[in-house]
């Protein structure tokens, strides 16, 4: 089954948070209203969360939808919250080589729930061998390698088999490990863009060579461990222009091996309130204001980093 | 000390050229670069003009000399000089010989003639230049230092070595063959062979009625064709990589495990023909890597065709051999991801057909397109594939087997515990209720 009928998007504050920081590197990169040939593709799910906020707060309106699960097509028309959304069926390996790339700067988020697949790798060099320069690649997954742990120990040997041609021969089992998982999922990732790019700058002029600006490298757990992984795509000779654009100055920007743990504070809306009163703020201030340290210490210092953009739920009766 | 006392001599010697260079090509393909040679005068010849209408080659095969004829203008002895007999490509050549050719090496011609013989005769008119050059190979060979041909011009030309009659081409004869290559030229399934090749290879010279005779016999063009009707339209992406202009074609033909794959031709001649390897990105080992498909014979409706063409052939992605393709190239190396998203489109497709029987009710009634007949005059094709739906998905897509072996004892009680009697029914009733007690939909 979907993860669409296990969890409401909505509720899930992290996932919540990494899409309003995505939608404000956007922002930041493409400006508002501005890009009438820029499309998003996205895997929307009935939720179609990134949809309503791409359209909203970007004005983009050329937008895709990947969905697997043709049976539920009249759910997915129905719940489709803008006619500008165009659906898609099909798995994301089939229906993106088939996408028009020529049209158009694209962005591209790859919102899959499940852990790392092989099949992922394939969708990356769909993307690195068509997207035109100024395009953003974003993929989500589970990074958790719990499917090779045995007896409490990770069968490597397992893993470099389903994963052959993608991962390095010298995997190692402490890499497997929740803890270091990430750096390996990015580095397989990483490596996978930079192959598809060599091949694909082979023949260009050294200002038409396409470089790929990692931005995004977020991990948090609502539920199952998760993983961000994403960039820009950029000819060379506009390389100088991004830089001016100081993306990198963005405390949320994560362009080298450090990730972002985007951790949600759980906290009441009246300490949400009392918290917002002080902020913004520097993190030390911040931390020993005497007023809200009956908040623990811990919460406060997860709010802070993610405060601009946690989500507020609140339920309403009729 | 003295210059010359650290110097060490690495000059190429001529049996080198003789006994290794030849090594290296099949005598069929041999053949063929000496009927690319007479493509490169047609080319020279035409210009602008698209037809070949009254151009020829003849091609003898004998067991004591092997021929061939052209009317195809010859060639000056500016560049017979300069450019054609010239081992390698000059740097900066001082006769530029033809734009869009597909001579490239320098090495095609000599090769052939070194790898069939003993002694070559070539005579060549073009326009005011009439010479013929006659090497023996024994005797070239004997001063390491001299690496002319010497040639006759006009009237001092023998008359019984005179067989161009008056007209603009070229003769090659060569005699004194080498035993195998006697055999072989006057071996029926060599010429069969042969003719199949050149058909192939030299397609489009064909299509623009050259005409091409072995032994008399006028060699038909094969070429690759696109099935074609409402909702089934092969994709069609142009790009220019480094002055080389690249066209890509895939879509679907008929059931041919045999013609399947990818043909790859530069300045349209065909230097690969139904590829399947990991060059036009097709896995052949485990180890190979990136963005490829292993071929199975489900794809045997797959064609693609990519085509290399540049004004200056030096830059197109071919071997020496013309019978494959530089995959470190540059040009290719660039073109090749493109040629593998649109070859996913196509497999991607194939992949969700059925059976054979639903591959063929797709292709019913549908148009043949010969792939050279649209290069030319490319009509209007989208950029992404064109196909029908399918039946559903195959059932063996959405679900898989699981098997494994317990207890006897234990899965009979089950059974009885469970009112069912297949040892099937007590996994899959097994795995639902695992699923239900975790939530798991």
């Amino acid at each position: 089954m979907a993860s669409y009928n296990i969890f409401n998007y909505h509720y899930r504050p992290a996932k919540s948070i990494e899409r309003k920081l995505f939608i404000e590197l956007l922002k930041e990169l493409y400006g508002v209203n501005q890009n009438k040939d820029l499309g998003y593709i996205g895997l929307g799910s009935v939720f179609f969360a990134d949809f309503k906020l791409i359209h909203k707060e970007l004005g983009l309106s050329n937008l895709i939808n990947i969905e697997m699960n043709e049976d539920d097509m009249l759910r997915f028309e129905f719940n489709k919250p803008f006619s500008c959304i165009k659906l898609k069926w099909g798995k994301t390996t089939d229906v993106l080589p088939n996408i028009n790339w020529t049209t158009g700067k694209k962005i591209l988020w790859l919102d899959y729930d499940q852990s790392l697949q092989p099949y992922m790798f394939e969708d990356i060099d769909t993307f690195f061998s068509e997207a035109p320069s100024e395009s953003f690649f974003l993929l989500t997954c589970n990074y958790s390698f719990h499917r090779y742990l045995s007896e409490n120990v990770y069968n490597e040997e397992k893993f470099k088999k389903d994963f052959e041609g993608i991962c390095r021969l010298d995997v190692t089992k402490e890499e497997l490990t929740k803890k270091n998982a990430p750096i390996l999922v990015q580095e397989m990732i990483k490596d996978r863009i930079e192959s598809n790019l060599s091949s694909r700058n082979a023949a260009l002029s050294d200002e038409e060579k396409l470089e790929f600006h990692q931005l995004i490298f977020i991990t948090y757990q609502d539920g199952a461990p998760m993983f961000t992984y994403g960039g820009y795509l950029l000819r060379k000779e506009l390389a100088r222009d991004f830089k001016k654009l100081q993306i990198n100055k963005l405390p949320y920007v994560r362009s080298g091996e450090d990730f972002l743990n985007l951790q949600s504070p759980v906290v009441t809306t009246q300490e949400l309130d009392a918290m917002n009163n002080f902020l913004p703020n520097y993190p030390s201030r911040f931390l020993s204001i005497k007023k809200i340290t009956f908040i623990p210490e811990e919460e406060r210092k997860k709010y802070l980093t993610t405060y601009r953009y946690y989500p507020n739920f609140v339920e309403i009766r009729d | 000390m003295s210059k010359d006392q650290n110097v060490i001599k690495a000059n190429p010697t001529k049996s080198f050229f003789i006994d290794m260079l030849t090594r290296d090509i099949r005598l069929d393909r041999a053949i063929i670069d000496l009927a690319d040679n007479c493509i490169d005068g047609a080319k020279n010849l035409k210009k602008s003009n698209q037809n070949y209408d009254g151009l020829e080659v003849d091609i003898t095969l004998s067991k004591s000399q092997f021929r061939i004829w052209d009317n195809c203008g010859g060639f000056s002895l500016d560049v017979a000089k300069n450019y054609a007999f010239m081992f390698g490509r000059p740097n900066d050549p001082k006769a530029k010989f033809v734009d869009h050719s597909i001579g490239r090496f320098g090495v095609g011609m000599k090769r052939a003639l070194f790898k069939m013989g003993k002694h070559f005769l070539i005579e060549s008119r073009n326009a005011e230049d009439y010479f013929l050059i006659e090497i023996n190979v024994d005797e070239w060979i004997k001063d390491e230092d001299d690496w002319m041909f010497s040639y006759l011009e006009h009237d001092d030309i023998p008359t019984e070595k005179r067989l161009l009659n008056g007209q603009d081409g070229t003769v090659i004869t060569i005699s004194d063959l080498y035993p195998t290559i006697s055999d072989e030229l006057c071996n029926r399934e060599f010429q069969a062979k042969l003719s199949r090749e050149l058909g192939l290879a030299l397609s489009y010279s064909i299509l623009k009625n050259l005409e091409i005779r072995i032994n008399d016999q006028p060699i038909n063009r094969t070429d690759i064709s696109f099935l074609e009707k409402d909702g089934l339209k092969p994709l069609y992406i142009q790009k220019t990589i480094s002055d080389v202009d690249v066209r890509i074609y895939a879509g679907v033909g008929s059931y041919s495990p045999s013609h399947a794959g990818w043909y790859v031709f530069c300045n349209d001649r065909m230097v690969l023909e139904a590829d399947k390897s990991f060059t036009t990105g097709w896995k052949e080992t485990k180890e190979d890597e990136g963005n490829i498909i292993k071929y199975h014979n489900d794809y045997a409706m797959f064609r693609g065709a990519i085509f290399f063409s540049a004004k200056d052939s030096s830059k197109l992605p071919m071997t020496t051999t013309k019978t494959g393709i530089d995959s470190d190239h540059p040009v290719f190396k660039s073109a090749r991801p493109t040629m593998l998203t649109a070859m996913k489109q196509v497999i991607n497709f194939l992949k969700k057909l059925e059976d054979k029987d639903e591959g063929e009710s797709i292709i019913n009634d549908s148009e043949k397109i010969e792939i050279m007949e649209i290069k030319d005059h490319v009509k209007n094709y989208s950029e992404t594939f064109t196909f029908p739906t399918t039946k559903a998905q195959k059932e063996a897509n959405k679900y898989v087997g699981i098997s494994y072996k317990k207890d006897k004892a234990k899965v009979e009680k089950l059974k009885d515990f469970l009112g069912v009697s297949a040892n099937g029914e007590v996994g899959s009733i097994t795995f639902d209720y695992y699923c239900k007690m975790n939530e798991i939909d």
